[in-house]
């Protein structure tokens, strides 16, 4: 099945629907938001569990949920009213290299945003129309300028900002453009939320997950070597040509066909 | 079998019709069958459901090289009950602590 067959797209159509499903990603770091109703902590509980979406998916649905946990499972309150004792609870608080400095300067950037906007979508777009684009259109501005504004508080540790990508930097800003996924994306399928409208789907940029850049590369949908922005736009650009207003539901078909194939080598050679 | 929940963990996961009352044992022993037929017919969409469910491979590797004699089935299916009794737990705690705090006057 290659891009450009006559039938990839019904195939890749078919693939999305297969995978785009909740029983799918029911025990997936989504799964962390999903137990929230209330928008700004559906938005940070999906945010830190973006930024933990590496490695071990126990491992992140561990971690986030004990996060939650040390936040009382009010996210939005806790950070907007944490004072020195309720934040001492957390200061053991570790997942790889994302320790409680980091978690620290999370939660003072979310009490700045949440005391003058009602949304983290506002973080996203305040600087949007004066920031580049790297190529990316609307969503690419969005990420840059939410890097700026994410570190334009005072005293900003210097190690913090690995954890937020750029376009910037020619990153492929795979965690951040899933939140983005998550939160603009609207399925009907109880996976991604959908609970911003500002952007729309047609503007969001493809997570390059290895999964996803191993399908693409065999696909046709990707030829660049490196996994960095500029991938992750030819990526979605070839996406689109296969579905406009919906480009980045076909991340499900890759995803899912990557690791379901990766997984079927592992398990053949244990049973 | 007190632990309703896993019952229907098992059968929402393998679309399976089970009675509402079955031991531990007996729950193990019909999937064992099914995960064996899997094996035999449909493996990939065994893995699809290990994947799922989220079972260790880890874990599943050295019990298979352990005791290689027993059948696969029943490996995989007490690996796949303990993994879902260990997620009804956890998510039952993060229910309970997300309604008490909820519930609670905060600072």
């Amino acid at each position: 099945m290659l891009f450009g067959d006559k039938n990839f797209k019904r195939e890749l159509d078919a693939k999305a629907d297969h995978y785009n499903q909740f029983a799918f990603i029911k025990d997936d770091p989504i799964s962390i938001p999903r137990f929230f109703s209330k928008k700004q902590d559906i938005e940070i509980a999906g945010f830190f569990t973006a930024v933990f979406s590496w490695g071990n998916r126990t491992t992140i649905i561990n971690k986030s949920r004990g996060l939650m946990n040390g936040m009382d499972n009010a996210p939005h309150d806790f950070c907007l009213q944490a004072g020195e004792k309720q934040l001492k609870k957390l200061q053991d608080f570790k997942h790889r290299t994302f320790n409680s400095t980091d978690l620290f300067y999370f939660i003072e950037f979310f009490k700045f945003h949440y005391s003058h906007y009602d949304s983290l979508e506002d973080a996203f777009l305040l600087n949007a129309a004066k920031t580049p684009s790297y190529g990316g259109g609307l969503v690419g501005s969005a990420l840059a300028g939410f890097y700026h504004y994410f570190f334009s508080l005072p005293d900003i540790p210097e190690r913090t900002k690995k954890h937020i990508a750029s376009p910037e930097k020619n990153s492929s800003c795979k965690r951040l453009n899933m939140f983005l996924r998550w939160m603009v994306r609207q399925d009907d399928k109880g996976v991604d939320f959908g609970i911003w409208t500002r952007i729309s789907p047609a503007q969001l940029i493809c997570p390059l997950d290895l999964h996803v850049v191993r399908m693409a590369k065999r696909t046709g949908l990707l030829s660049r070597p490196q996994a960095d922005w500029r991938a992750a736009l030819e990526l979605t650009l070839n996406l689109r040509k296969l579905n406009k207003l919906d480009p980045v539901k076909y991340d499900f078909a890759l995803f899912g066909t990557g690791v379901m194939e990766n997984k079927l080598k592992t398990w053949k050679t244990l049973i | 079998m007190e632990n309703t929940d896993l019952i229907h963990a098992i059968k929402d996961e393998f679309a399976l019709i089970l009675p509402e009352k079955i031991s531990y044992s007996e729950l193990h022993t019909i999937l064992s069958d099914l995960i064996n037929n899997l094996i035999k017919n449909n493996f990939e969409k065994l893995v699809t459901h290990l994947y799922r469910i989220d079972v260790n491979e880890a874990a599943l590797k050295k019990l298979l090289q352990l005791d290689p004699p027993e059948d696969a089935g029943k490996i995989i299916a007490k690996l796949i009950m303990e993994r879902q009794q260990q997620k009804i737990k956890s998510r039952s705690q993060f229910s309970r602590r997300k309604t008490n705090s909820n519930e609670e006057e905060k600072w």
